[in-house]
């Protein structure tokens, strides 16, 4: 995708957000909206400076029509779709078994390792991950599957 | 009190007692090694350990790993971009490019031997305040608290690089998400959605790790590569001490600065990096700061562990915690039978002076086994991304979820991760981000203290002033020095 198209999809998205912040401060109390309103407002304004600038400059992008920058979405997206698919097997099965689940398959599609390989690295992850929740004495949340 | 300070000496090179010391420094180039975890976790972990035995041995083990914390929190900083804890989120602007080079070495050769100077300059801080800590804590009320976190803000400024309204907008944004949860300033909760996790408001580490290391971890994957780009690791720990020692001044100034912050409960250890690496940025010549200059480095590791020295002032001297860290630290006086306050000067000034040889040794051990580390540890930055990060996301998502342990620090961790993503594709500066986040809070309580308290009259108050055109000259200081540097060149100086 074109960086000053995302560039601009991404200043249009700042400036929604602090405008719902500005509104929703108006909905505090007097002593606790100050600080979040005069934040808000002060980000509004300067994202929609940056906005205009932005159209600006891609205006004159278009009309000299070149240099271009692409952004490649698709690999990132994958890679985002893995950390979610991750989250998403702890919230089904819990932290051990999608930690197994994950590393077992990221390491041989992704990763290219072997099967013996990648078994011993989940091993050894698995083992220091206990260790690691015993110490600090995490408490994993109930899952889906109540593993 | 130089007689104390021999006879505290001897006490603390008792063999039992060093032991411990040791011990606590492992634990604490443990705890900095792994990301999310802070001064603040490893201190929960010793606290039940140190019940019942003598303060000197307790103190050995407690001291020994909070002084070394920022010291091993450098290796993840450097070596993966990510921040080991709050404190080394500077280090990553130059220390990161560094190891791409391939120099990750040299950054924490240099980085190490700052750690261990800024620790002594602590130490020394801490024992030369001894006698008149009172009046220079007490000079601080909520009106210079006030102009301390705007000095730390206007660093969002300076580190905005090419685009000051990016920096700005990315620091507001920052004071947007750090203004969630509950207001200083009236029992009343502010964008939580009526949600329960965000009623406390959003975690530090959740959102330092993922603002800096969720988009480095996909980065890595799409790039295919390892974090060096060099195929061999270039050997340079001792060319790093060369370069912290060609820079002296700098390690000086820096340490100064981490002293004078850690003096002030509540400020934190998380913008003492950021105020020295603005400041290194200001007054060094010919810097490329944020392009892998190895003076970038060293400004904020002398900083941080300079800053122990100094928290442990008010902690010590007056029982007021300045972070989460002393908090647990006073429990653990406790426990250990003492109390903060002028006893620790007067009945208890060998447990007192014990600490600060303590502080002094464990940077100086901590600094050389890290230094010892150095070596094994760098081999990671030749790992290839795509072996390296589903490890590295296993320890995030740990290190995230014991935050507050639970699902909102796993989700804020992939929202604020998205948002550093792009912000990182689209050219858009992140450390004003945090910068403004860790200095939200603080900086509407003390401004609403200040109005509630003194009207507009404080801001006539001489440290007020004296902050205010500090402010002033660090944000154009730079640009009537290149101004000042070109007509120069320009007429030869005639």
């Amino acid at each position: 995708m074109n960086k000053d198209y995302l560039n601009l999809i991404f200043s249009g998205f700042l400036f929604i957000l602090f405008t719902l912040a500005w509104i929703e401060a108006l909905t505090f109390s007097k002593l606790g909206q100050f600080f979040p309103l005069y934040i808000s407002i002060a980000g509004s304004i300067l994202t929609f400076i940056y906005l205009l600038n932005q159209l600006l400059i891609i205006y004159k992008q278009k009309k000299r029509e070149g240099n271009e920058i692409k952004i490649p979405l698709w690999q990132p997206l994958k890679y985002i779709g893995w950390i979610l698919g991750y989250l998403l097997l702890i919230y089904i099965g819990g932290l051990m078994a999608a930690t197994a689940i994950f590393l077992i398959l990221f390491l041989i599609f992704e990763s290219k390792m072997k099967f013996v390989s990648a078994g011993i690295s989940v091993i050894c992850v698995l083992i220091a991950v206990s260790l690691l929740s015993s110490a600090l004495d995490i408490y994993w949340p109930t899952n889906l599957l109540g593993l | 009190m130089i007689e104390s300070a021999v006879e505290a000496l001897f006490i603390v090179l008792d063999p039992s007692r060093l032991i411990y010391m040791f011990l606590g420094i492992c634990i604490g180039v443990v705890v900095g090694l792994l990301p999310g975890l802070s001064g603040t976790v490893g201190m929960s972990l010793m606290l039940p350990f140190v019940f019942g035995l003598e303060p000197y041995v307790g103190m050995a083990l407690l001291i020994g790993m909070i002084a070394v914390i920022h010291t091993g929190d450098t290796f993840p900083s450097i070596l993966l971009g990510i921040p080991g804890t709050s404190g080394s989120q500077a280090t990553i602007m130059d220390g990161f490019p560094l190891s791409k080079k391939g120099e990750a070495s040299r950054a924490m050769g240099a980085a190490f031997f700052c750690s261990m100077v800024g620790g002594v300059i602590g130490g020394i801080a801490l024992y030369l305040t001894i006698p008149f800590a009172r009046p220079l804590i007490t000079s601080f009320s909520s009106p210079e608290l006030f102009m301390l976190t705007m000095l730390g803000l206007s660093m969002a400024g300076l580190l905005a690089g090419k685009s000051p309204l990016k920096g700005i907008i990315s620091g507001i944004l920052g004071l947007l998400i750090g203004a969630v949860g509950s207001a200083p300033a009236v029992p009343e909760y502010r964008y939580t959605f009526d949600t329960l996790y965000l009623t406390q408001g959003v975690s530090l580490p959740v959102v330092a790790m993922a603002i800096f290391a969720f988009p480095i971890i996909i980065t890595m994957l799409t790039d295919k590569g390892s974090v060096s780009s060099h195929a061999k690791l270039q050997s340079g720990i001792l060319k790093g001490v060369m370069d912290a020692l060609r820079n002296k001044f700098l390690v000086f100034r820096s340490a100064v600065i981490g002293v004078l912050i850690g003096f002030i409960p509540g400020l934190g250890g998380s913008v003492v990096d950021w105020i020295a690496y603005g400041a290194g940025q200001k007054t060094v010549k010919d810097n490329y700061f944020g392009k892998g200059d190895i003076r970038g480095v060293i400004a904020p590791e002398s900083a941080n562990n300079a800053k122990e020295g100094g928290s442990l002032v008010p902690t010590l001297l007056f029982g007021i915690p300045g972070s989460g860290t002393t908090a647990i630290l006073l429990g653990g006086l406790t426990l250990m039978g003492l109390e903060a306050g002028p006893k620790m000067l007067s009945a208890d000034l060998s447990v007192t002076l014990s600490i600060v040889w303590t502080l002094v040794f464990a940077n100086v051990f901590g600094a050389l086994l890290c230094m010892i580390l150095v070596r094994p540890i760098s081999k990671i930055s030749l790992v290839p991304g795509e072996k390296i990060v589903p490890f590295l996301l296993i320890l995030l998502v740990v290190g995230a979820y014991q935050s507050t342990m639970s699902w909102g620090d796993l989700i804020v961790f992939v929202i604020i991760g998205l948002l550093g993503y792009v912000m990182t594709i689209l050219d858009w500066p992140r450390p004003p981000l945090l910068i403004g986040f860790v200095l939200a809070l603080p900086a509407e309580r003390y401004y609403w203290i200040s109005i509630e308290r003194y009207g507009w009259e404080w801001i006539t108050n001489p440290i007020v002033i004296v902050l205010a055109c500090v402010i002033i000259v660090l944000l154009t200081g730079g640009t009537i020095m290149k101004r000042f540097s070109k007509d120069y060149e320009n007429t030869g100086g005639v």
